[in-house]
């Protein structure tokens, strides 16, 4: 079994918190796992659970009141927390490329399409005007768009969503990254679009042999597009396997509720099976499992310790005493 | 045999582009470009379809939110567009809509027991004490508090929030709700809770509902009768089950493939360019420059509505 | 029947955020202050002012600033400290009136541009257009002039001079507000126009508005001192700031104190309004909405 290189790795707890008005917010609340050299890594959970905000604190763009506390980000073996903001500049666009959920935010409505590829390209690669100007006529035809010496003069409202969204990718691919990290990059985005732009990411990262860590709330969107998942819930992971097993054998309640409650097609039921309770306030979490009151498989134990990440089968790590196996 | 409760026939919105110094033609966005149905008292019609399709457009139009440009709109017997001014205020309270972003649909000045106080005030129903307990009772069948009465709407959660709008809606008993994609905006533990809540709605009080919505998933969890929507247009209407089992429409079809459902296991078909603009819609069939089984005469002529089973209509040359 | 857990309740968002704000905003205190000053100075000014601003009492004519006269007296001998005392009403006054009546005159067109759109919206955009295309003080000018030089025609004045601004203001929030859905919810429940122009656009119409009049009473208050200096406005022998500095025009070389601190109570009112209104800014936008 060939060992395959780790890209990224999250280690001695990665936590980011935000120090507010009404309190210490903690986002990202005790984060670890890796990324192997061309493997799509899917952060999954919902609003509040801290998938973006790790994403930020990789490329260490966390702004305050929100600081990193502690923990190491090892990528491709270096610390990027150690690092000189003026080396993290360097790092971003280059070595990791990172897709925003919404384009139309994220790109520069004043400035053309082409302006703005070749400004990453230049920066980056320091070529010059002709050069950096062939290479991102090259990378708009990689992202499919067509007639791409025509979009490199459009503006970015002048384009539909699903084209704004190929230039962001664009943009973020154009120096060929080992990383890419995509924040929801399909949310905003039609259905029949969403399908075509999973579809280039996926192949995209597959050519140039990069990573990719995959930040969405979608299970369905991860079962097809990535290889491994992450459940996050209230700023800590809470359920690490690979993705067939994931929906196979959900081990974690929160996993098999969320799971449960999400509409199927091929299902028909009455009413969908529900988790009670609401997702917690991270100022003042609930003590022990973060989970605990909401969980049908609570025991008296839960409030009082936080379980951690433990590893129960060759890559399956779950967060719950029920599961702890020893 | 149910009776109808809303029927809807060649309803047309179209925008005019203005073009504010140049004479002549003004060009039009066709946003509603005749579309007809009709729901029955107690059932769900679903209308899906991408952003662009309409599907907004008609439940906007219907309630008259806009005037539409064409059509006719009948509900529980009474031609809604001929009402006029005064004796269409009167008759609101018996179609409310449900919006998508409930961090919009509640005034944030208010509290929730203002909002909630609205329909009856507005209406002139409000009796002081009884009204008080009209509102707990209101709040408690969605699962809130009276204690929530007092706060305002940012301090709840977006769940809460729907719940809050659909209270807001149920106030005066109507009997049709137009939901606008209500769960869009919510996490999937939040969605389930909310869906939950609506299909209990409906069985206690006898609601009709019309479910508006980008989501197949939800829309077959929720839903009796199906028609989906591209451009203006419906493209498919049919019993939901049938739809999702035998999808005639190519659209349709690739609309389901491209669902992310990790319990389906469906090739995906993927469509070839972009959801053309409403303002020049192409010519012909619409849907025919996207679509893999394009014709000779697919750009020519409009296909015809056609009853290919029972109930189930298609628009297509197949 | 899904439940619902008991919320946490958050620490009361409501004041103490608000002071929070506003400490950690000194410049906005400042401003505050100063505001809080001239407020009480025009209250309780029969009780701050050592001497009766209108007397006149010429042996004392042009003395410099002392025990008895704070600030000096005029050339009518009257204390100046006590006039610019009694002024700060007349200032407020000034302020208050020309601000609230362009209020008035703004929000209406602008509520009837902005919510009813199409040929209305045109009609009163243009009219606002036309008044806008005036330079202010030349406008204000000439009407004090054609009315008859009196402080109430000057504020008359200035307030018809001043109403575009907030008509154009109240336009966009109204734009702003029209597309939020609880507008559609409130007409869906057959809310009459009128209900939802009171009721729901008006609350959540008027922070912009505030910011704006704030910021606005400094320059009503240099533009009624222009006024007054040219004559135009405050007529002898009402204590106006502006009309002071004009009578002490002359005597700057004699009595620097003449025009001076007229002045300097001018510019410092403006300053702390102007303070008070970029702050109020910071205050009340996004950081109040979740």
């Amino acid at each position: 079994m060939a060992e395959r290189r780790v890209i990224l790795k999250i280690r001695g707890d990665l936590k980011t918190y935000f120090f507010t008005f009404d309190g210490v917010a903690k986002a990202v609340d005790g984060v670890n796992f890796e990324i192997a050299e061309g493997e799509t890594f899917g952060l999954v959970g919902e609003t509040g659970c801290g998938k973006s905000v790790t994403a930020l604190s990789v490329l260490r763009l966390v702004d305050p009141p929100g600081r990193i506390v502690s923990g190491e980000i090892l990528f491709e073996g270096e610390d990027l927390l150690k690092k000189k903001e003026r080396e993290m500049r360097e790092v971003r666009g280059d070595k990791i490329g990172m897709i925003f959920q919404d384009p139309m935010s994220s790109l520069n409505p004043v400035m053309t399409v082409g302006f703005q590829l070749k400004e990453s390209i230049k920066l980056h690669k320091g070529l010059r005007e002709k050069k950096a100007e062939l290479l991102a006529m090259e990378m708009l035809e990689q992202v499919r768009i067509p007639e791409p010496s025509k979009v490199m003069r459009r503006f970015p409202h002048e384009l539909s969503g699903g084209m704004q969204q190929r230039v962001m990718i664009g943009i973020a691919l154009c120096c060929h990254p080992k990383l890419i990290i995509a924040d929801e990059p399909t949310t905003a985005l039609d259905v029949t679009i969403q399908a075509q732009i999973l579809r280039l990411i996926r192949d995209l990262k597959h050519d140039f042999g990069s990573s990719m860590l995959m930040i969405t709330h979608n299970l369905g969107l991860v079962s097809k597009y990535c290889d491994r998942v992450g459940v996050m819930y209230a700023g800590s992971l809470v359920e690490v396997c690979d993705v067939s097993t994931i929906f196979s054998e959900p081990l974690h309640p929160y996993t098999r509720g969320l799971i449960e409650a999400i509409p199927k097609v091929n299902a028909e039921r009455e009413a969908l099976p529900v988790i009670p309770g609401r997702i917690p306030d991270i100022i003042l979490p609930p003590p022990g499992c973060k989970f605990h009151p909401r969980c049908r498989e609570a025991g008296p134990g839960c409030p009082e310790e936080r379980p951690p990440l433990r590893q129960v089968k060759p890559d399956h790590w779950v967060a719950c005493v029920n599961y702890g196996g020893e | 045999m149910a009776e109808t409760l809303l029927k809807v026939e060649g309803l047309k919105k179209y925008f005019p582009i203005h073009r504010h110094f140049l004479p002549g033609k003004v060009e039009f966005v066709k946003a509603v470009d005749g579309v007809t149905f009709q729901i029955e008292q107690g059932e769900t019609l679903g209308l899906v379809g991408e952003s662009g399709c309409g599907k907004t457009t008609v439940g906007k139009t219907v309630l008259r939110f806009e005037e539409p440009t064409a059509g006719k709109v009948v509900f529980e017997g009474m031609d809604l567009l001929g009402l006029k001014g005064k004796e269409l205020r009167r008759v609101r309270w018996n179609l409310q809509m449900v919006f998508q972003d409930p961090f919009s649909s509640l005034d944030p000045r208010w509290t929730v027991r203002a909002i909630l106080r609205e329909p009856f005030l507005i209406h002139r129903r409000a009796k002081g004490i009884d009204l008080e307990r009209k509102l707990v009772g209101l709040m408690e069948i969605v699962g809130l508090t009276r204690r929530h009465l007092d706060w305002y709407p940012h301090e709840f959660s977006g769940g809460q929030r729907q719940r809050i709008a659909i209270c807001r809606a149920l106030a005066l008993n109507p009997k049709l709700m137009i939901l606008d994609e209500p769960t869009s905006a919510l996490d999937v533990s939040v969605q389930a809770q909310i869906l939950n809540l609506l299909k209990e709605l409906q069985r206690e009080f006898n609601l009709t509902y019309l479910f508006i919505s980008h989501d197949l998933s939800v829309i077959k969890h929720m839903c009796v009768r199906v028609a989906v929507m591209y451009l203006g247009e419906i493209v498919e209407m049919s019993p939901c089950r049938e739809l999702f089992s035998e999808p005639r429409h190519p659209y349709t079809q690739a609309l389901l493939s491209s669902i992310l459902d990790p319990s389906v296991r469906r090739d995906e078909i993927l469509l070839e360019g972009e959801i053309p603009s409403a303002s020049a819609p192409p010519p012909g069939c619409r849907f025919h420059p996207r679509c893999r089984f394009r014709k000779g005469l697919c750009d020519k002529d409009k296909p015809s509505w056609v009853e290919v089973r029972k109930d189930h209509f298609v628009s297509c040359f197949l | 029947m899904a439940s619902v857990e008991d919320q946490t309740e958050r620490r009361s968002r409501g004041w103490r955020f608000t002071l929070h704000l506003i400490w950690k905003n000194p410049l906005m205190v400042v401003g505050l202050a100063v505001v809080c000053v001239l407020f009480l100075m025009a209250i309780f000014a029969p009780l701050i002012s050592p001497h009766d601003p209108f007397k006149i009492n010429p042996p004392q004519r042009l003395k410099p600033p002392s025990a008895a006269y704070l600030l000096g007296t005029d050339v009518a001998g009257r204390d100046i400290f006590s006039r610019i005392v009694y002024g700060s009403r007349i200032t407020l006054q000034i302020g208050i009136t020309v601000i609230l009546l362009a209020l008035l005159i703004g929000y209406f067109f602008g509520i009837m541009a902005g919510f009813f759109g199409g040929a209305v919206d045109e009609l009163f955009m243009r009219i606002t257009d036309i008044f806008m295309s005036f330079p202010y003080l030349i406008l204000a000018m000439g009407l004090t002039v054609a009315l008859g030089p009196s402080i109430q025609n000057a504020m008359l004045a200035m307030a018809i001079v001043w109403w575009p601004t907030y008509a154009r203001l109240v336009r966009g929030e109204v734009l702003k507000l029209r597309g939020r859905t609880f507008i559609y919810a409130s007409k869906g429940l057959g809310a009459t126009n009128l209900f939802i122009i009171l009721r729901h656009i008006l609350p959540n119409s008027w922070m912009p508005v505030v910011v704006q009049s704030s910021l606005d009473f400094g320059r009503v208050i240099m533009y009624a001192a222009s006024l007054s200096f040219i004559g135009l406005g405050a007529q002898p022998p009402t204590p106006e700031w502006g009309a002071m500095i004009s009578d002490g025009r002359a005597f700057l070389e004699q009595a620097w104190w003449y025009p001076t601190f007229p002045g300097l109570a001018i510019m410092v009112t403006i300053l702390g309004f102007n303070l008070m209104g970029d702050g109020l800014r910071d205050i009340l936008d996004p950081r109040l909405r979740r």
